[in-house]
């Protein structure tokens, strides 16, 4: 059936139909890289027509805008930018990596007075929205001396329930037979955390992980809100205030875009089984 | 996710490790509360600083006039009277009712077009990369490399492909009558770009869904000569039920918390969204309206946890 299946007519419409559809979707990613390897000049002097030869056959194709906005550190500092998102990213990650699975481990793996009842009431504020949150959260992280510092793009996703609720469910597919069998060897609690279920629970981490990054890479409002420095921005909350630094210099703009994708698709071809296996996981789907 | 499949045998076996643990410690008393500690308390305290405390405080805020900075003042349920009078937004004398109006009314545009669009075309396409004989995960991870980036980032690269003076659409298509999309067509591009990007994560569930359903349900279909029509209001979209209200109600949660794409692409004068009102009341350039703006958020929140319980009930399902 696998073979010949395959050059049936409806076979074959179906996948011209959405190989086309798969064009349109690449399309924007390609346009925006092809635009960045122009100069800012070249959108002044090309007509339509050179321009999408261009875009077909790129052969005066440059890096120097992208050199030149990487290297730019006043009106729109790209480079710094990018770099404290790679900082908040990566701190988020690991800490909230670190600080759920071990809430993780307490809640399905010792036993403790109240253990169901916080646990319960934990899922409980999940139904809260977290639009309530934002003013007071302000505040408080304003009250803590940390507006303008990374800290405030890190410390509060902290917060978080969700991600313990998603390892806590892996937990219990870990046979309860090893953690047993090292406590009665005299393991501390720590220690059977983290050198005998720790390494199980590695897929469920990648998950958590690549959720938080691309999280926390992403976001956009808080940034905005709680930091006003320009030098302190994130790449993505840099890039709102971007049309107004570079307006008609589409080449430098787009370079500037380009930048933001570059982590996100490297993640995505590095770790692409375990960001589908996400999604399933986080909407409680089977495989 | 083989694992998976063990979920909830374990509570039991937990309760009988531990009470064998307690039976062989000595130590066991202390050890029972500051041992748990070590490992949830972390949490707690981030939970406690910047999820509960806010909560409360959050909400006692929408009942003060507060400029984020001097001295707060209760002053009761007048926000809440101010931005829910329904005649002052319709014979427009009072401008706080306006915009929680109009803002609350392009949320509602925003969501209501938005929330079928994002769960029916990535339905469709599930259903023909399903048909497809090779080639799925090629397409399925093309279509999903988009919902990775930022609303920044996505809402820039559109206005660029949508530009009126050099956007690859207007010179391609419209090259004698350009249109300006960001002035006339905003909402409607906001749409395709959302939805550019919104399509993968669900396509994802659905591909799961799809390859989830026992083929033999639609052999036995076929013995009843039932047509691909039949098959699919009787087999598979009862199938999917789960899917189809999970990514919905994750979907209406979502749109209703909508910010980002109207605030980067840009909308028409007096077109905002609820969540950009909010934003500009506390956080504006102008002196901080805290209290109004969490009235207004306090009214957001209680529209959405109508949809954040149902999201809490599927989970419960799961757990």
């Amino acid at each position: 059936m696998k073979k010949n299946s395959f050059f049936k007519p409806s076979n074959l419409i179906l996948f011209i139909i959405l190989l086309i559809i798969c064009i349109m979707w690449l399309f924007p990613l390609y346009y925006i890289l092809m635009s960045a390897l122009r100069t800012d000049d070249s959108f002044r002097s090309l007509t339509f027509d050179e321009a999408f030869g261009f875009m077909l056959f790129p052969k005066d194709a440059t890096l120097e805008t992208f050199k030149a906005v990487w290297a730019d550190n006043t009106r729109a500092p790209v480079g710094q930018w990018f770099m404290n998102s790679l900082i908040v990213a990566a701190a988020s990650t690991i800490l909230e990596v670190l600080v759920a699975s071990m809430a993780a481990f307490g809640y399905s793996r010792l036993d403790f007075p109240g253990r169901k009842v916080i646990f319960g009431f934990l899922m409980f504020t999940m139904m809260i929205p977290g639009v309530v949150n934002l003013i007071p959260q302000y505040k408080i992280v304003s009250m803590l001396g940390l507006k303008n510092n990374l800290l405030a793009l890190i410390l509060p996703g902290l917060a978080g329930v969700g991600n313990i609720f998603l390892i806590r469910q892996f937990f219990y597919s870990i046979p309860k037979d090893y953690d047993e069998a090292a406590k009665i060897d005299g393991a501390s609690s720590l220690r059977v955390f983290y050198q005998i279920l720790l390494p199980q629970l590695v897929p469920v981490l990648v998950v958590v992980g690549l959720n938080t990054f691309l999280g926390s890479w992403n976001d956009l409002l808080w940034p905005i809100i709680i930091i006003e420095d320009t030098s302190k921005r994130t790449l993505t909350a840099g890039l709102s205030a971007i049309n107004g630094v570079y307006d008609r210099n589409y080449a430098s703009k787009m370079a500037a875009t380009v930048i933001s994708v570059i982590p996100v698709v490297i993640i995505f071809l590095v770790a692409q089984n375990f960001l589908l296996q996400g999604i399933s996981l986080s909407s409680g789907l089977k495989d | 996710m083989e694992k998976q499949n063990n979920f909830g045998s374990g509570e039991t076996a937990v309760a009988e490790v531990d009470k064998k643990n307690n039976k062989k410690k000595s130590t066991g008393k202390w050890k029972k509360i500051v041992d748990p500690l070590i490992f949830i308390g972390p949490h707690l305290l981030f939970f406690l600083v910047f999820f509960i405390i806010p909560f409360f405080f959050g909400i006692f805020i929408s009942f003060t006039k507060w400029d984020l900075m001097s001295d707060i003042e209760f002053v009761g349920f007048q926000n809440f009277a101010q931005i829910w009078d329904i005649k002052g937004w319709i014979n427009s004398t009072n401008v706080f009712a306006d915009k929680f109006f109009s803002g609350l009314k392009y949320t509602l545009y925003y969501t209501v077009v938005m929330v079928p669009l994002i769960v029916i075309v990535p339905l469709i396409f599930a259903l023909a990369i399903h048909k497809l004989s090779h080639g799925k995960k090629f397409v399925q991870a093309v279509l999903y490399i988009p919902s990775l980036l930022s609303v920044a980032t996505v809402a820039l690269t559109w206005r660029w492909l949508l530009d009126l003076d050099n956007g690859v659409i207007n010179n391609f298509f419209f090259k004698d009558n350009p249109i300006n999309f960001v002035k006339d067509y905003a909402w409607q591009s906001i749409f395709a770009l959302t939805l550019w990007s919104g399509v993968g994560g669900n396509l994802i569930i659905f591909m799961a869904g799809l390859s989830g359903i026992p083929q033999s349900y639609y052999e036995a279909a076929d013995i009843d000569g039932a047509n691909g029509w039949v098959k699919f209001w009787k087999i598979t979209l009862p199938e999917m039920s789960f899917q189809l209200l999970f990514t919905t109600v994750m979907g209406t949660i979502g749109a209703f918390n909508v910010f980002g794409q109207p605030y980067m692409f840009g909308t028409p004068t007096g077109q905002k969204v609820l969540m950009q009102y909010i934003q500009e009341y506390a956080f504006g350039s102008s002196v901080s309206m805290a209290g109004m703006a969490s009235a207004m958020s306090v009214s957001l929140g209680l529209i959405i946890s109508v949809f954040s319980v149902i999201q809490f009930r599927l989970m419960r399902v799961k757990d």
